[in-house]
């Protein structure tokens, strides 16, 4: 009878140790995988064996009114305005032209305009404010920014600058852990348990995947793999460590 | 007289041990079949919502294209669309009139797709694109215009180029007058009637594809049953389809996209 008890107490145990490895890469794949394939047109900043960084669209929107032409200032439409807009996480700005998105990095707090009247601005631009004055909103200091500054009707883009890391654990320095950082802030760990196999890799052409891609390629990047196998210490009186080989394809949705 | 047979005791020794260790073996295998069956129904209910997330997007996007493609004249403010197993609420807001003839819209596309057991809170996703919608109003050269040979004006009727409105009235009000009459050999005012403009009526006679011509109406599109319309009965290919979304693509009714889909 005892041993019926033990049975179950190693059976109980290994299935908790599975379950948490399975779920540590799961969840924290399955984040990974949001936020990566929604890294836009030449988003991909660093590529490399144990470093990613991409930029991704918060939110875009279009000038409806230009303040002043030679300040920079307009006011933009986004959908739910600065309330839906998480700005601490905005790490700067892009403009569209005909053929492609033109980068500046900048924090909200430099780009805010921090105006009222941009929906009556608008307005007068023949917008439809109604029931969504919240959602028109100034930013300026875009001619320092971009040269020249945008024009009415042009498309922007507030973007998050993203990097993920795989480095030691600090909740458990016998693994790797997955870390994440937005832009300027300090990385944070998401994700332990993860085996030294883990790394990033990328795919330019075909179906080859390699560590590491140079500058000159990361435009050409169309898929990301994340290879995060998980690994648990071996329960009381097991044999082996729990482990659980885990990667995904994250195609990337603004290739070309 | 002989004695019953003697029933034998159970042996105090035993103690009923193998029926304990029976019910004991019968309640683990139970919770391990329990549990079994959670995790197997977890993983279940998971990949279902999975699943109808994904088709909710799908609908969303499905349903702006459709908007999109389907967009000619007056920009309404909302449709929805009955796409699959869900439903598409598509909403427009105008954000900017370039000019008389170019507003930029937002056009909101929401998808829902509801599951039987759980009806009040369906999978809802949200796509939005930002659109230029290029108006093509119709030229504007006489009040009465006409293919036919004559214009008639009888007794008591009226043709007048001539607004009414003030630019105070209305947008676009008070515009410079255009010709009463137009037909393409003669137009006649009978006493009692009136028939005013500038000028006061005129004769095309280039005959009735000149007049359309002439009012910018595009009648090769709409008469021409075999005018070229993309992906007819064919899905586009993804490699074009991604191309579209960033770059302007300008459909029939003169509605070009520009910019790139913003999710959430």
């Amino acid at each position: 009878m005892s041993h019926a008890f033990l049975v179950q107490n190693q059976y109980y145990a290994t299935q908790t140790l599975r379950t948490g490895a399975q779920d540590n890469v799961r969840v924290a794949t399955e984040l990974m995988a949001r936020e990566i394939r929604n890294t836009a047109e030449n988003g991909v900043i660093v590529a490399g064996k144990r470093t990613l960084t991409i930029r991704s669209p918060i939110v875009v929107g279009v000038f409806c009114n230009r303040q002043w032409a030679s300040d920079g200032d307009g006011d933009i439409h986004t959908e739910g305005g600065q309330a839906r807009l998480d700005t601490v996480e905005v790490a700067g700005i892009a403009i569209r032209t005909s053929t492609s998105w033109t980068y500046r990095n900048a924090e909200w707090s430099y780009i805010n305009g921090n105006d009222n009247n941009s929906a009556r601005d608008c307005a007068d631009n023949g917008a439809d404010t109604a029931w969504a004055a919240s959602e028109f909103h100034r930013i300026g200091r875009l001619n320092l920014l971009f040269s020249p500054s945008p024009n009415e009707g042009d498309v922007v883009m507030l973007f998050r600058e993203t990097t993920y890391k795989i480095q030691t654990s600090v909740l458990d320095p016998t693994t790797l852990g997955l870390f994440r950082g937005t832009y300027g802030a300090a990385l944070i760990e998401f994700a332990t348990g993860i085996d030294t196999t883990a790394q990033f890799q990328y795919r330019t052409t075909g179906s080859t995947y390699s560590d590491t891609i140079s500058g000159s390629g990361l435009a050409n990047i169309n898929a990301v793999r994340l290879v995060a196998d998980a690994r648990k210490p071996a329960p009381t009186g097991g044999q082996d460590a729990i482990t659980f080989g885990w990667s995904v394809n994250v195609a990337l949705r603004n290739i070309r | 007289m002989r004695r019953p047979p003697r029933v034998p005791l159970p042996d105090e020794r035993r103690g009923g041990f193998v029926v304990i260790f029976v019910v004991f073996m019968l309640f683990a295998i139970s919770v391990m079949g329990a549990t079994g069956y959670i995790v197997v129904s977890s993983e279940f209910q998971m990949s279902k919502y999975d699943a109808q997330g994904a088709e909710a997007l799908t609908v969303a996007r499905a349903g702006l294209e459709r908007f999109v493609a389907e967009q000619i004249g007056v920009v309404g403010d909302s449709v929805s669309y009955a796409l699959g197993d869900g439903v598409a609420l598509v909403t427009t807001r105008k954000l900017f009139a370039a000019d008389s003839v170019t507003d930029y819209y937002y056009i909101r596309a929401e998808g829902t797709v509801a599951d039987i057991f759980s009806p009040n809170t369906p999978a809802r996703r949200i796509v939005g694109a930002y659109a230029i919608h290029r108006k093509r109003p119709l030229a504007h050269h006489a009040a009465v215009m006409i293919a036919a040979t004559r214009i008639d004006v009888a007794n008591g009727g009226q043709a007048r180029g001539i607004d009414q409105n003030s630019s105070g009235d209305c947008q676009g009000g008070g515009a410079s007058d255009i010709t009463g009459a137009i037909a393409t050999t003669t137009v006649t005012e009978a006493s009692g009637s009136d028939v005013e403009g500038s000028p006061q009526w005129e004769t095309w006679s280039g005959g009735w594809s000149a007049m359309l011509d002439s009012i910018g109406l595009r009648w090769d599109v709409l008469s021409d049953p075999n005018f070229p319309v993309e992906f007819q009965n064919t899905l586009p290919t993804l490699a074009h389809s991604r191309r579209t979304r960033s770059h302007s693509c300008v459909t029939q009714d003169g509605c070009s996209r520009a910019s790139a889909d913003a999710e959430s």
